[in-house]
């Protein structure tokens, strides 16, 4: 009996001693920072980092957007390209379903965009040092801002009504949510490029094209006259791209203030960035897979014996045989949007049997790919040739720019806010953008322009850039379904059309994401801005 | 409900003829005929679940349930003279199994990928008794949609272990200093009885994830192991 107190005793006070020792533990020893990784608390401590905190939003959010989907959506299914490749030619015979792979992670891509833009805006300022000046903390949730209202911009234009997030922590415990209305979307995607518009820096694109890359205050007017435009709020969208027009932040490359560029030096790596660049996703080679471009791959030439890619397939996507024709001879985009057979191209390097040589496009039975009879030219620009290239990743991914927009687009962007809907126009200012665009091409300049003319103009400057869909999308549904019908979406040798329907303008939701969240095909209800 | 239960569509067969067209509901959306994009003879006929007259996400519904009523094990011990027998069987009664290799296996709907050779049994207009739709290039196909064409019965009586051994007579070892010898011979996994047409109706979970118990996407089949052996006792 005495043993056992003894013993229970001993117990007593060993818990007891242990319990005083635990508690005289402080929160300094047990909440120690990590010293083999980055913590949220300490990091964004210098500018440097602070700025860092959108890099990603330059290219890994938007990686699986661009990879495949944007191209097999805006270009396949506008006609422009076309594909018999099972993963991206849904959209060639709009037979899309919420199923394919593509548009699930397509979507989940531009929702990273929100998720990411989200958290900088929302807790970023939080956990800035006091060492970070507040003009770049303002610039860094400018991007933000600018990111998730282009990220807004293409959800409400492929899939209309859409849930309006602003902050993703607010529906972990409850992540049943209701789409909203289009006209709300738009409206957010505004106040987005407003406030972005008040946060970001103000400057002016020189030739040192290494700094030009991040968005700027321009960058985001030039995106919400197109966002007016598309809501035929002209006025405003005029007044906007007058701003960036008078402000000479852009530039035409072979434009009249820089002669000595042309258009084809618009699709070539050292000219990322140029001065003509608005906003463009920055691809780079990191060896991880999901940071670089894949266009010089999907698009080009792979044949078997002339390759224009270092990966050992390509020519995914071709041209349409509709948008062979698009094209007069004169206009010098033609050879730069599309490689005809018998077409030399000096500075692209390309793989020819085992010898490597400028590229000559074989004869038309010859290109392979899809069997168009021609390839994309547009973002293909070659085998890994030193600094005309750049660097190929492992997946023979590259880190050539992809415009989401240029300057020319805004200049017709501007011609079409002076048309303002009207039947023609011959307004000079109008037609001083208009022609600017033409000119380059190496067009005589029109003396008065229809909507047409710049919807046609669109179409030939942007083609392949994933524009041309999203146009047919703005006019009205009848006039583009006898444009879509009418076009030859086969091959060289069959030609074959389709017929689009009213509900193959706007995409099914993600069948995974139906399952998780129902309420995404209940109608939309109207968003209360705070 | 229980956890893990497969959500998917209800399929009726293949579109075999014009008739069967007559008042179908639209399937997601698609007008009827030939292209891709369009339903067809040789398509997946679903089931319209909520009666709307339309096939969409909205007429999914659980079509399997990966848990078994009951599992079990036995043992069975034979000797005979000099021989031993041990039997181990054990099984599972009642769960279901969402065959996707099957589903990628008989896919016709790209040109890069092997498929089962019952793929090309496919729906034609010579071959209309088939239960494999017509080929469609696209991965943007609804004949691919989850369904219960790919649940399959999961139950399955396996014998996992028999071993047969031999006592050599005693009289023959016995001036060797031994007091027994026994040489026996085992298998594991011998055969595996069930109505399952993938490799092995024990699946598990689908990455450990508890949610996608008996999700069959390509499971590396359990080996079957021989051994011999001898036991030798001094």
């Amino acid at each position: 009996m005495n043993s056992i107190y003894s013993l229970k005793s001993k117990f007593f006070s060993a818990l007891l001693l242990s319990a005083l020792l635990l508690s005289s533990c402080n929160d300094d020893f047990t909440n120690r920072p990590p010293e083999d990784s980055i913590a949220l608390e300490s990091f964004y401590a210098t500018n440097e980092q602070v700025a860092k905190a959108t890099n990603a939003m330059y290219n890994r959010t938007w990686f699986y957007f661009h990879n495949k989907f944007f191209f097999a959506i805006a270009e396949v299914g506008s006609g422009n390209m076309m594909s018999y490749s099972p993963d991206v030619n849904a959209m060639r015979n709009f037979s899309i379903t919420g199923s394919d792979g593509e548009l699930l992670v397509g979507w989940q891509s531009l929702w990273a965009n929100v998720a990411q833009a989200n958290s900088i805006i929302n807790y970023l300022e939080a956990r800035v040092g006091s060492g970070v000046s507040p003009e770049v903390l303002q610039n860094t949730v400018g991007e933000a801002y600018f990111m998730r209202a282009t990220a807004y911009f293409y959800l409400v234009r492929l899939w209309g009504a859409v849930p309006i997030i602003e902050n993703n922590v607010d529906y972990v415990n409850d992540p049943l949510i209701n789409t909203n209305r289009v006209e709300d979307v738009y409206t957010l995607i505004e106040r987005d490029y407003l406030t972005a518009i008040e946060k970001l820096y103000d400057r002016v694109r020189s030739g040192n094209y290494a700094e030009n890359a991040k968005v700027t205050k321009g960058s985001a007017k030039s995106m919400l006259a197109k966002v007016y435009l598309y809501q035929k709020k002209y006025a405003e969208a005029r007044a906007m791209a007058e701003d960036v027009i008078s402000s000479g932040e852009f530039k035409l490359l072979g434009g009249a203030q820089l002669p000595n560029k042309s258009f084809a030096d618009l699709f070539t790596f050292p000219n990322n960035n140029n001065e003509e660049s608005i906003f463009a996703l920055q691809w780079k080679n990191v060896g991880v897979y999901g940071n670089a471009s894949n266009c010089n791959t999907q698009f080009g030439i792979s044949n078997g014996t002339v390759s224009t890619s270092n990966a050992s397939y390509g020519g995914v996507f071709g041209p349409s045989q509709d948008i062979l024709s698009l094209y007069t001879t004169e206009d010098l985009r033609r050879r730069e949007t599309i490689m005809f057979p018998g077409a030399v191209y000096p500075n692209v390097l390309a793989k020819i049997g085992s010898d490597f040589g400028p590229l000559v496009v074989p004869p038309a039975d010859q290109i392979g790919g899809q069997n168009a009879g021609a390839a994309i030219k547009k973002y293909c620009i070659g085998i890994v040739n030193g600094n005309a290239t750049g660097s190929a990743d492992p997946w023979a991914m590259m880190e050539n720019n992809t415009y989401i927009m240029r300057y020319a687009e805004l200049l017709l962007i501007h011609a079409e806010a002076i048309l303002a809907g009207g039947g023609s126009t011959s307004d000079a200012s109008a037609l001083s953008s208009f022609n600017a665009v033409r000119t380059r091409a190496g067009l005589s300049p029109a003396t008065s322009i229809t909507f047409n003319d710049i919807f046609v103009e669109r179409r030939k400057e942007l083609a392949f850039e994933g524009d041309y869909w999203f146009d047919l999308g703005r006019i009205p549904r009848a006039q583009a379904i006898a444009i879509m019908s009418a076009q030859n979406r086969g091959d060289r040798v069959t030609a074959q059309s389709f017929t689009p329907e009213e509900s193959d303008f706007i995409l099914p939701y993600p069948t995974n994401d139906v399952a998780k969240n129902p309420k995404l095909t209940e109608p939309p209800v109207p968003y209360t801005f705070n | 409900m229980p956890i893990g239960m497969f959500w998917g569509f209800k399929t009726d067969g293949l579109f075999t003829s014009d008739e069967q067209f007559v008042d179908a509901p639209v399937q997601f959306g698609q007008g009827f005929g030939p292209v891709p994009g369009q339903t067809y003879l040789g398509d997946v006929k679903y089931v319209d679940i909520n009666d709307d007259g339309e096939i969409n996400d909205l007429d999914r519904t659980f079509i399997g349930n990966p848990h078994p009523d009951f599992t079990f094990g036995f043992t069975n011990n034979f000797r005979y003279k000099n021989f031993d027998l041990s039997v181990f069987c054990q099984g599972s009664v009642g769960n279901d199994i969402l065959n996707l290799t099957y589903r990628n296996g008989i896919a016709n709907n790209t040109l890069w990928q092997n498929m089962f050779v019952e793929a090309a049994n496919f729906y034609s207009a010579d071959n209309t008794n088939t239960n494999i739709p017509r080929p469609i290039n696209s991965l943007s196909n609804p004949n691919q949609e989850i369904s219960d064409r790919y649940v399959e019965d999961g139950s399955y009586l396996r014998i996992q272990n028999l071993t047969l051994g031999y006592n050599l007579p005693s009289a023959s070892i016995s001036k060797l200093k031994i007091s027994r010898v026994r040489i026996y011979g085992s298998v594991q996994n011998l055969y595996t009885f069930t109505k399952y047409s993938g490799y092995d109706p024990e699946i598990g979970s689908f990455n450990q994830n508890v949610l996608l118990s008996n999700v069959d996407n390509g499971r590396y089949p359990t080996p079957r192991t021989y051994s011999l052996g001898v036991n030798i006792e001094f």
